[in-house]
């Protein structure tokens, strides 16, 4: 698909440029950042709407324009890591076939923490894993190979919403009151910044994620190893970064050319068919051996 | 990042952040809180203020009769505890009615934002709490005095340490300490959600003040409202709307005088305050004033403290609109919701196409009682009738407006309370009909699961006065409350026995336009 770019380029002066009395190249730039600005905004929302801290996420960008503001985005939640997967466009299609065998269980048993039966508790963790085991199994997993993680769903007792709280390998018998408080505040403080000390903590539902291996893949160019190189970019292009007054000539590399071990220092941009990644100033990018590009963030806004 | 002149672009980047701040607080205290009135219906607004108590951004989410409110609350804060009274880690509280928005249940919270050690703004929460001691939320109290506790303006946390004094008076006072000390909890974990981040943008951003880009955002906010309003022909529009009353029906007049780009909204006429909890106090009648211009005239314009600059409100003192101290106010959204109803009917010649025809607004029924283990329990269900019909749609289905509280789902009530949810069910043959028609209200049944009675405490208008339709669209049907389909009074306290079935039928919407032929449906239903 080719694009018009003297068309947008009069579109953006007529609409922002000219009324703002600013230049198009900063009136495009501005464009973009708004953009990024709104889907940060909106994912800290959601992040804390689900009870999560955005902190210490991976972004993964996907989609179309994913790649295109991705970087932005993720900058501005502070996170350190971004990847984009091959054929981005196409993730969910592809990701479907190559996720792991999973399978998700869960038993509502409710009680507060000090009362509840833990030998029951075991008991539902027993009966779950033998229901996986057997799914598992089923799939073409075998023993060996599968990995099982139990998490609960926590509250003060009364509250509407709850959250999903890690649970330790080993047997709750001993010490699940203790361990799981720990646990559940720990997780609360960081979210909500407050814990209501002597106000029992409640579980309402008990989860088991058994998984078999991840599916492997051919690694892009059949080598298991990488060794770090630098990209050589097709050709150069002006472009724009926040806080950039002009233009500077930037690369741009095609995805195509991209070998495991392949770094890219931002600012540049990776073209492919389906979409085209940006990485800003000082973003460290590198292909791993199944094609996706991994971008660390250098900190500053993009 | 340069300093170039990048300022609008900047300005909307800033502003946006300070609006999801402003959301995220919301979502915090909705994900954190432990009653239903929080966690399900909502019942709750959240802003973020600069050093001087103006109102920069409120949340997406929240109660129309907050708007306006919450930030005239601030500036009661801000007079009483000035910036040298103030230590990081206070945490402030009132739910004085006239302070804020006009009933004990509305708690207010306010958390001053440092940045080191200056006092840089504030963010603020209001929240409608499970139970405040005193009558039930009620209708029925004759004086403020008998509706439960009242906290003046106090400080809840003094430089991070719990003011414990104020918790056990509040435990003490109350129905659900549980409930109403977790929500409280919530209030103040959404509070410092929002400051942590409102500190975070302030230090990306290199600011060191807000004051400024809090001037920008009003004072173009302003603007806007002026130039809606100057889009009006200049003139007076008068209404008049007829409520329940008790003994009497009661009315809110209101003439709004547009003048250029300026709106006076006065409410002379309008009936003296009674000695009954429905009393408005200013501050409400002023929250329900801006919200009802706000949707005819700028709907899409955040809020904020700009939005109200080109508004005066006046009523006279001692009515209904503008209640003295210590007049009865518990259930005072009786009088106030009706309030965009007076103005939407005195708008409707010179805006056809914005008003909407009258609604049903909200019915609340709050049921009190012992469950068979002893334990005591008071729960407030509020059910939404039919929304009045628009100009180019028909009303929404049992929907609230102009508040936007949402149903309680018969299983959360289950859960909640010991009772039985028998029906709850669209009354078709309740909305008015028109061009489009209005929306259908709902009849809710239900009886006790215990052995013991309990207490259902009623606010219920529009049993006489109908729901109007707009434009030759015809009237909603009114509601009504039945005890074993006996009718009994809608705004009075009820004893419920095992056994009893307890109906509440809510109104439905007035129809906008007259009906091309005498069917039950608008055009677009088939």
């Amino acid at each position: 698909m080719s694009l018009d770019v003297d068309a947008a380029r009069g579109a953006i002066e007529r609409a922002v440029a000219k009324p703002l009395g600013i230049s198009v190249n900063e009136a495009a730039l501005r464009i973009h950042s708004i953009v990024n600005d709104g889907m940060a905004s909106a994912s800290r929302v959601q992040a804390v709407e689900r009870g999560h801290d955005p902190a210490g996420y991976s972004l993964v960008g996907f989609g179309g324009a994913g790649p295109v503001h991705a970087y932005g985005v993720a900058s501005r939640l502070r996170l350190r890591t971004l990847i984009i997967p091959p054929n981005a466009g196409l993730g969910s299609a592809v990701g479907l076939l190559l996720a792991p065998r999973t399978f998700r269980l869960s038993r509502t048993f409710i009680g507060t923490l000090d009362r509840i039966d833990w030998q029951r508790v075991e008991t539902l963790f027993a009966e779950m894993k033998e229901e996986a085991t057997a799914a598992l199994r089923n799939a073409g997993v075998t023993d060996a190979e599968m990995a099982f993680d139990r998490t609960a769903d926590m509250r003060y007792r009364g509250q509407r919403k709850e959250l999903t709280v890690d649970l330790p390998a080993r047997s709750l018998k001993l010490d699940g009151a203790g361990a799981l408080r720990k646990s559940f505040e720990k997780l609360y403080a960081k979210i909500y910044h407050r814990t209501h000390d002597d106000h029992p903590v409640e579980a309402l539902a008990w989860r088991l994620v058994a998984k078999g291996p991840p599916i492997t893949r051919q690694s892009r160019g059949g080598s298991k190893t990488a060794r770090a190189q630098n990209a050589r970019p097709r050709t150069l292009r002006p472009m724009m970064f926040d806080g950039w007054l002009r233009p500077r000539s930037c690369e741009v590399h095609s995805r195509y050319d991209l070998k495991a071990g392949h770094t890219i220092v931002g600012p540049a941009v990776i073209e492919e068919a389906e979409s085209t990644t940006v990485i800003g100033p000082g973003g460290k990018a590198m292909t791993d051996i199944y094609g996706n590009i991994v971008i660390s963030l250098s900190g500053d806004r993009a | 990042m340069s300093k170039q002149p990048k300022r609008v672009t900047q300005l909307e980047v800033a502003w946006n952040t300070l609006i999801s701040i402003a959301s995220e607080q919301a979502a915090a205290m909705v994900n954190s809180s432990f009653s239903a009135v929080l966690g399900e219906m909502e019942d709750l607004s959240a802003g973020v203020f600069d050093a001087d108590g103006v109102m920069m951004a409120q949340s997406v989410q929240g109660a129309p009769g907050h708007l306006g409110s919450l930030s005239l609350g601030v500036k009661h804060f801000c007079k009483a505890f000035p910036a040298a009274t103030l230590a990081p880690g206070d945490v402030l509280i009132t739910n004085d009615p006239w302070l804020v928005s006009g009933h004990k249940h509305d708690i207010t919270v306010v958390t001053p934002v440092f940045l080191g050690k200056r006092l840089v703004g504030f963010t603020a929460s209001n929240c409608h709490t499970v139970d405040i001691g005193g009558r039930i939320f009620s209708a029925a109290g004759t004086d403020v005095y008998e509706e439960g506790l009242q906290i003046p303006l106090m400080k809840l946390f003094a430089a991070g340490k719990r003011n414990d004094q104020l918790f056990t008076i509040i435990q003490q006072n109350v129905r659900s300490p549980d409930l109403v000390i977790g929500d409280l909890m919530a209030q103040v974990s959404a509070n410092e959600t929002a400051s942590r981040r409102l500190v975070e943008f302030m230090r990306d951003s290199d600011l060191s003040d807000l004051r400024a880009l809090s001037n920008d955002i009003t004072s173009r906010t302003e603007r806007f409202m002026r130039r809606a309003i100057t889009a009006v022909p200049d003139g007076e529009y008068t209404d008049r709307i007829v409520l329940d009353g008790f003994d009497q029906p009661l009315h809110i007049d209101v003439k709004l005088t547009v003048k250029g780009d300026r709106i006076l909204v006065d409410f002379e006429g309008t009936s003296a305050q009674v000695p009954k909890g429905i009393n408005c106090v200013l501050n409400f009648t002023r929250a329900f004033t801006y919200y009802a211009l706000k949707c005819l005239l700028a709907p899409d314009s955040p809020n904020n403290d700009g939005s109200f600059g080109p508004i005066e409100v006046r009523a006279p003192g001692g009515s209904l609109v503008h209640a003295r101290y210590p007049a009865a106010v518990g259930g005072r959204h009786l009088v106030g919701l009706y309030i965009p109803f007076a103005i939407f009917g005195a708008m409707k010649k010179v805006l056809p196409d914005r008003v909407v025809a009258d609604s049903s607004v909200l019915s609340a029924v709050t049921l009190n009682g012992v469950d068979d283990a002893g334990k005591p329990y008071v729960f407030t269900f509020f059910s939404s009738g039919g929304m009045g019909a628009r100009a180019g749609k028909d009303g929404l289905d049992a929907t609230a407006f102009p508040s936007n509280v949402a149903n309680v789902p018969a299983e959360i009530m289950e859960q909640s309370v010991p009772v039985l949810m028998l029906s709850r069910e669209l009354i078709p043959e309740s909305f008015g009909n028109g061009r489009h028609r209005g929306g259908a209200g709902q009849r809710v049944g239900l009886k006790l699961r215990t052995a013991l009675p309990a207490t259902v405490s009623c606010m219920v208008e529009r049993t006489t006065s109908a729901p109007r339709g707009f434009q030759g669209g015809e009237e909603g049907h009114p509601a009504r409350l039945l005890i074993d389909d006996k009718s009994i009074d809608a705004k009075q306290s009820h004893l419920l026995k095992p056994g009893q079935l307890l109906v509440l039928e809510t109104p439905g919407g007035g129809g906008y336009g007259p009906p091309k032929h005498a069917g039950r449906n608008g055009d677009d239903h088939g």
